[in-house]
């Protein structure tokens, strides 16, 4: 009688051994055809999708669900590698043995004299044959062209151009994240700013507020309707932002324009007008509170002269009206001998002073920002509106990486070396590296990343400190020429040894170029200049002062 | 007696063959499949029409085989008794008593010719003779000699004037087996030994006598339980109401195969391992004795006759339905 113990024993463990892995690798093939085919397909419907709605991780994603295909397809052959059960009757099957194999292995624990004579039938069926040959890696026909055929269809899903309105959403996405970094770096600005805690949290709310508007409209299907969002959400913010250095900032920086020129290069005040050049706040306040301080060192005359100079100082700042009235009142006072007078209307003038320079600086801050945000505005609607690259276009849609290109552009007039980055317009010379969006002319040296475009003598500097210069390489004279901004965040600038000077918001075209053309005919009578060449010099300024060709 | 083994099964059944082979010509699947009935110690029913040698075969079995052996020609007045025997008033030494006259059925090999021209009354008194390989007479029972084989033979053309089995009879039957019509060149061998002056002398085989008597052996051929669980899915799929039925068998049958079939699918798989060569039954032998085991088993309802389909078509497709999963 046969008796019957646990488990299956170990010779036919031993025969089977190789065959189970060969029918383990058979089965892993076969799965990794299958997984190929469902990660391709996979790959095609994430291309099909790419071409309706954007998805620029297309790229990322077909290559992942290809990947992802084979990986569960090989484990799942892993996973479900034949037992040894199921082996043996594959085997059995595969070379025609009769059952023996399964017979054998259910039985290889029992013992009985037919038993054993059909193990030994078993095992010598399998004797002289080899898993490798027996069993070739083969994939069925049908399986290999639903695998190629799902290959081509990602494929050609793939190399299908991206229609127009996806590339357009593709362009018009990009604009929106860097507007976004543009926000997040206006925001970067602000914060340095002395601002008070009610214009912080209104600065906070507005940029936050635009934040999620923007987010809004990165999700927006329409591009167009999505820059137009962007635009309101963008138009809102500026004008919040405009709001915050408070009301007659305007006067107040022309003041201290006037101020910075009246006094810039006197021997008295001279310290007091390169602080306000500088746009150093503390430093002329310090310069004023050291004047004052120096009152009972100072000969009459000096004292006379000085009474003078601020009574025309409080002329030039007419334009802030505790400014001027300080120092006309310091001036007055310091006139008929009252030094202590004097001295406290100084202290009050130097701290008016610094507040208008602080006011100055925050709306200098201010209208960089909004510049900014208008330059990424710009970029959107001109996306918005087909006008985009089409090549970075398809290559964000699909997921791309790419590097930025451009270069940063001049801003102001006048020599300086700088770091950092901008946008800005302007002529100037100067040495840069940063980053930077603008239009310019002129001549410098620079490195940098952005957009813009511009003429001139290879004029590329980027940085600053975000203030707008135009002057005189000689430093004779310098103007202050709003509306041409340079606009940085980070650098500093090295300025020229006649420095430049800080000037008003606008200053006339004909009193700009009489003022150079004074300097140039100054010049000319104290230089030995040829007289052909000073005819040329003259004609030059006598015909930019023509009124035809003012403006 | 020396050990039987799978060789001496095989050599034994060979033997037997090429003795039957002398007398009957051709038909060596249906000698096959009698020889597989015989081994598993199971009786058959042969049907095909007359003249194909279906009396030929048994006999030329009885006598290779040495066993004693009965024919019974089935007729409309044939009587149970006629075949059991009956008890007889004899006067012994003066004084009558009754005396027990066995039957025909008191044999090893009993031809049951024409079995579906008797009475079903006459039909049902092998019954118990078949199952319990005994006879009950009056009040006693008697054994019947050992081994005791029915091999039966039915007319399927003719219908008039016959009774067809009942159910409980076929199912007592390990095989029904068709014998088909001789091809051509059998036809010629036939005519050849009718052409000799006599008629082949068939010699005992002694060893296939004792394979007969040695079921046990034959049972202790392994069958994995794939096969075994193939076996009875095979069995369930011939019922109409069971799940996994085919299309075929719930359109077409009336009533499945009883749980002998699957013992005769087994046991008949078991001897037909052996006589392949091999110690283990494959699935191959499952599907070699499905229609043999399996055709008498099955009811086929009106519509079947109607469509003309077979109880073999209906095997075949149970087959391939229990042998896909």
């Amino acid at each position: 009688m046969a008796k019957q113990v646990e488990s299956h024993g170990p010779d036919m463990l031993r025969a089977l051994a190789p065959w189970r892995t060969r029918l383990t690798l058979l089965g892993l093939v076969r799965w990794l055809v299958t997984g190929l085919t469902g990660g391709a397909l996979g790959a095609a419907l994430v291309w099909g999708w790419a071409h309706i709605w954007l998805l620029p991780t297309a790229r990322l994603l077909s290559w992942g669900a290809v990947l992802v295909g084979l990986l569960v397809a090989a484990f799942w052959a892993l996973w479900t590698r034949p037992t040894w059960r199921i082996t043996a009757r594959r085997i059995d099957r595969s070379l025609g043995l009769g059952d023996r194999l399964s017979t054998a292995l259910e039985f290889s624990r029992t013992e009985g004299p037919i038993i054993e004579r059909q193990r030994a039938d078993a095992l010598s069926s399998l004797a002289g044959r080899i898993p490798n040959e027996a069993l070739p890696v083969r994939v069925e026909r049908k399986q290999l062209y639903l695998a190629g055929a799902a290959v081509a269809l990602a494929l050609i899903a793939a190399l299908i151009p991206l229609p127009d309105r996806v590339l357009k959403q593709a362009a018009v996405k990009t604009e929106i994240e860097q507007a976004e970094q543009v926000v997040e770096r206006v925001q970067e600005q602000l914060e340095k700013q002395p601002l008070t805690e009610q214009q912080r949290e209104a600065m906070r709310q507005a940029l936050a507020e635009l934040q999620k508007e923007m987010n809004a409209a990165s999700r927006e299907f329409d591009p167009e309707e999505a820059a137009k969002k962007l635009q309101e959400a963008l138009a809102k913010a500026e004008q919040e932002l405009a709001s915050l250095p408070g009301a007659g900032s305007d006067a107040k920086q022309r003041a201290l324009a006037s101020l910075g020129r009246q006094t810039a290069g006197d021997q008295q005040m001279g310290a007091l007008g390169q602080a306000i050049q500088e746009m150093d706040p503390e430093a002329a306040k310090e310069a004023l509170e050291k004047l004052a301080e120096q009152l009972e060192e100072m000969s009459l005359s000096e004292r006379a002269e000085l009474a003078k100079k601020l009574q025309q100082a409080g002329q030039a700042a007419k334009g802030d009206q505790a400014m001027a009235q300080a120092l006309m009142q310091a001036g007055q006072d310091l006139a008929v001998g009252d030094l202590a007078a004097a001295s406290g209307q100084m202290s009050q003038a130097a701290q008016a002073v610094s507040s208008a320079m602080t006011q100055a600086n925050l709306s200098q801050a201010v209208t960089q920002a909004i510049g900014q945000m208008n330059q990424a505005a710009q970029g959107v609607s001109q996306a918005a509106q087909g006008n985009f690259d089409r090549n970075a276009a398809q290559q964000a849609a699909q997921g791309q990486g790419q590097q930025g290109q451009g270069q940063g552009q001049g801003q102001g007039q006048g020599q300086g070396q700088g770091q950092g980055q901008g946008q800005g317009q302007g002529q100037g010379q100067g040495q840069g590296q940063g980053q930077g969006q603008g239009q310019g002319q002129g001549q410098g040296q620079g490195q940098g990343q952005g957009q813009g475009s511009g003429t001139g003598g290879g004029g590329m500097s980027s940085g600053g400190k975000g203030t707008n210069w135009t002057g005189d390489p000689a430093g004779l004279q310098t103007v202050f020429t709003p509306g041409q901004i340079g606009q940085g965040s980070q650098g500093e600038i090295q300025q020229g040894p006649q420095g430049t000077s800080l000037g008003g918001r606008t200053l006339p075209y004909q009193q700009v170029i009489g003022e150079y053309a004074n300097q140039a005919r100054d010049h000319l009578s104290s230089t030995q200049v040829p007289d052909d060449m000073k005819g040329i010099v003259l004609q030059y300024f006598s015909e930019l002062q023509e009124p035809s060709t003012g403006e | 007696m020396a050990e039987l083994t799978a060789e001496r099964v095989v050599d034994g059944v060979k033997q037997l063959e090429a003795q039957v082979a002398r007398a009957v010509v051709g038909q060596k699947e249906v000698v096959r499949q009698v020889v597989i009935a015989l081994v598993a110690g199971g009786h058959v029913l042969l049907e095909g029409v007359p003249g194909l040698g279906k009396t030929l075969l048994v006999r030329t079995l009885a006598d290779a085989l040495g066993l004693q052996f009965a024919r019974v020609q089935f007729t409309p007045d044939l009587m149970p008794a006629d075949i059991t025997g009956t008890n007889l008033l004899v006067d012994e030494d003066g004084k009558r008593t009754f005396k027990f006259m066995p039957g025909p059925v008191f044999t090893n090999l009993l031809l049951a010719d024409e079995i579906n021209r008797a009475t079903p009354k006459t039909q049902s008194s092998l019954l118990e003779a078949m199952q319990e390989r005994q006879v009950t007479a009056g009040d006693a029972t008697r054994k019947l000699p050992s081994p005791f084989f029915v091999l039966a033979t039915q007319n399927p053309v003719e219908q008039e004037g016959t009774y067809p089995l009942p159910e409980a009879q076929l199912d007592r039957f390990f095989f029904k087996i068709n014998v088909p019509f001789p091809n051509s060149g059998e036809l010629t061998q036939i005519l050849d030994l009718t052409l000799q002056p006599a008629w082949p002398k068939i010699d005992p085989v002694p060893a296939a006598a004792e394979v007969l008597g040695n079921p046990a052996f034959i049972r202790s051929v392994p069958v994995a339980s794939h096969l075994k669980e193939m076996a009875v899915r095979m069995v369930l799929c011939s019922h109409p109401d069971q799940e996994g039925a085919p299309e075929m068998v719930r359109h077409y049958v009336r009533f499945g195969c009883s749980p002998r079939a699957l013992q005769s699918l087994v046991l008949a798989a078991q001897v037909r391992a052996l006589l392949e060569g091999r110690f283990n039954v494959a699935q191959e032998d499952l599907e070699a004795v499905s229609r043999p085991a399996m055709r008498h088993r099955i009811g086929l309802n009106f519509e079947a006759q109607a469509d003309g389909v077979t109880a073999d078509s209906i095997v075949d497709a149970i087959v391939k339905e229990a042998g896909s999963k």
